[in-house]
């Protein structure tokens, strides 16, 4: 096949292309997360201490969700470019990763080392471990689908920030519900159970995102 | 791989800016233009990898359909040629790779010898393999435009289709030209 007659068969399928550059994953994952929150609150009802005891654990773990599906989701995108490097992405796990261990031992501190296994071990990681990541099914579905509208070259790490990203939606629905309210606990469980989101992104993506 | 700097760069985002805006013609002058510096950019990196360059076409044409189909991935606010090279590159290795698992492995001299051979019958995407994989009608389709020059207009009044219809046929075609550039033509 000549390249200059293939170059004409592409040239007439120009008009194809779709309007605008971006992956819009933002817009996607805001609306998985608001139909994943309102779906599992309906079915699974929210803490029965939500505007009590529970308000202040509450805020704190969506906002912890929220916070790692935004470093993800930013990863994500940037990464849809092929020219993207990991590097930018990288930064943002680490900063949260970070923050998460702040937390962990501010809790550590202010509540003293007496019993903190005990805390840490809490009643339920059976549920929390099953449920985040059914609950980030959905989201990482989305979330693929529309990374293979970019061109990443690092279709690994990609896969595994839209698990992230997922995991993210999921926490912010789960813990609205979840009684745990040791730091401790959270950090550690909420954590294993993004990483095995992550990790089955990260499955997913190397052979989704090929292009 | 190095990234030059000349003047056409900047002409080459110019040009890929207006074809995103629907401009043709810019678009076949970019796609003209760049296919040389794909074609030493991928026999550079053939020569580095110590392999020959029985594939250089094929690949370019692969980089070149990449280019078409994931264009909207260009950022306008980003140079043009880091996209373009990034593209080049994950095509080039992608390419290789597939090489590579279809046995030109260094085991000794005959087997290499084959294995060139059975290279160049394997990777060498002749428009025959290439319409083989294609129905009958997007084969007419893809035989009239690349080969008569013809229009997505021209091409339904000589099939009695509408130009819509010729134009989604095209962009199949070319999607499953993907694949079957990624898949090796193994896949028939």
């Amino acid at each position: 096949m000549k390249t200059e007659n293939f170059i004409r068969l592409l040239a007439e399928d120009l008009p194809s292309g779709p309007a605008r550059q971006g992956i819009a994953l933002t817009r996607w994952m805001s609306a998985t997360a608001l139909a994943t929150g309102a779906a599992f609150l309906l079915f699974a009802g929210a803490r029965a201490d939500l505007l009590g005891g529970g308000l202040l654990p509450s805020i704190m773990k969506v906002f912890m969700g929220a916070l790692l599906a935004w470093a993800a989701i930013g990863g994500a995108t940037s990464l849809a470019r092929p020219e993207a490097s990991v590097v930018q992405p990288l930064r943002r796990l680490v900063t949260f990763a970070a923050f998460l261990a702040f937390l962990f031992a501010t809790e550590l501190v202010f509540r003293g080392l007496d019993g903190w296994l005990v805390r840490m071990f809490g009643k339920s990681i059976v549920g929390c471990l099953t449920v985040i990541p059914l609950l980030a099914l959905l989201p990482l579905v989305v979330s693929l689908h529309a990374l293979r509208g970019g061109a990443t070259t690092s279709p690994t790490f990609a896969g595994g920030l839209a698990g992230l990203a997922s995991a993210g939606v999921a926490i912010i629905a789960y813990g609205v519900f979840c009684t745990e309210d040791s730091l401790v606990f959270v950090a550690t469980w909420y954590s294993l159970a993004a990483i095995m989101v992550a990790g089955l992104g990260a499955v997913l993506g190397r052979t989704l995102l090929r292009w | 791989m190095q990234e030059r700097r000349f003047g056409y760069e900047e002409e080459w985002g110019r040009l890929m800016r207006l074809a995103l805006d629907g401009d043709a013609l810019a678009y076949r002058t970019l796609l003209g233009a760049i296919a040389p510096h794909l074609r030493n950019t991928v026999r550079r990196f053939l020569a580095r990898s110590g392999r020959g360059t029985a594939d250089l076409e094929d690949i370019v044409q692969e980089i070149l359909l990449a280019v078409h189909l994931k264009r909207a991935t260009w950022d306008r606010s980003l140079p043009f040629m880091p996209w373009l090279n990034a593209v080049a590159r994950y095509k080039t290795i992608d390419a290789l790779r597939r090489a590579g698992i279809r046995g030109e492995v260094e085991l000794d001299g005959l087997a290499d010898t084959l294995a060139a051979q059975e290279g160049q019958e394997d990777h060498t995407l002749d428009s025959k393999r290439i319409l083989q994989a294609l129905e009958a009608r997007q084969r007419d389709i893809v035989e009239q435009i690349m080969l008569m020059g013809r229009s997505a207009a021209e091409v339904g009044s000589a099939l009695g289709m509408s130009e819509g219809a010729v134009r989604v046929a095209l962009h199949r075609s070319l999607k499953k030209l993907a694949t079957i550039f990624r898949t090796g033509s193994h896949e028939n």
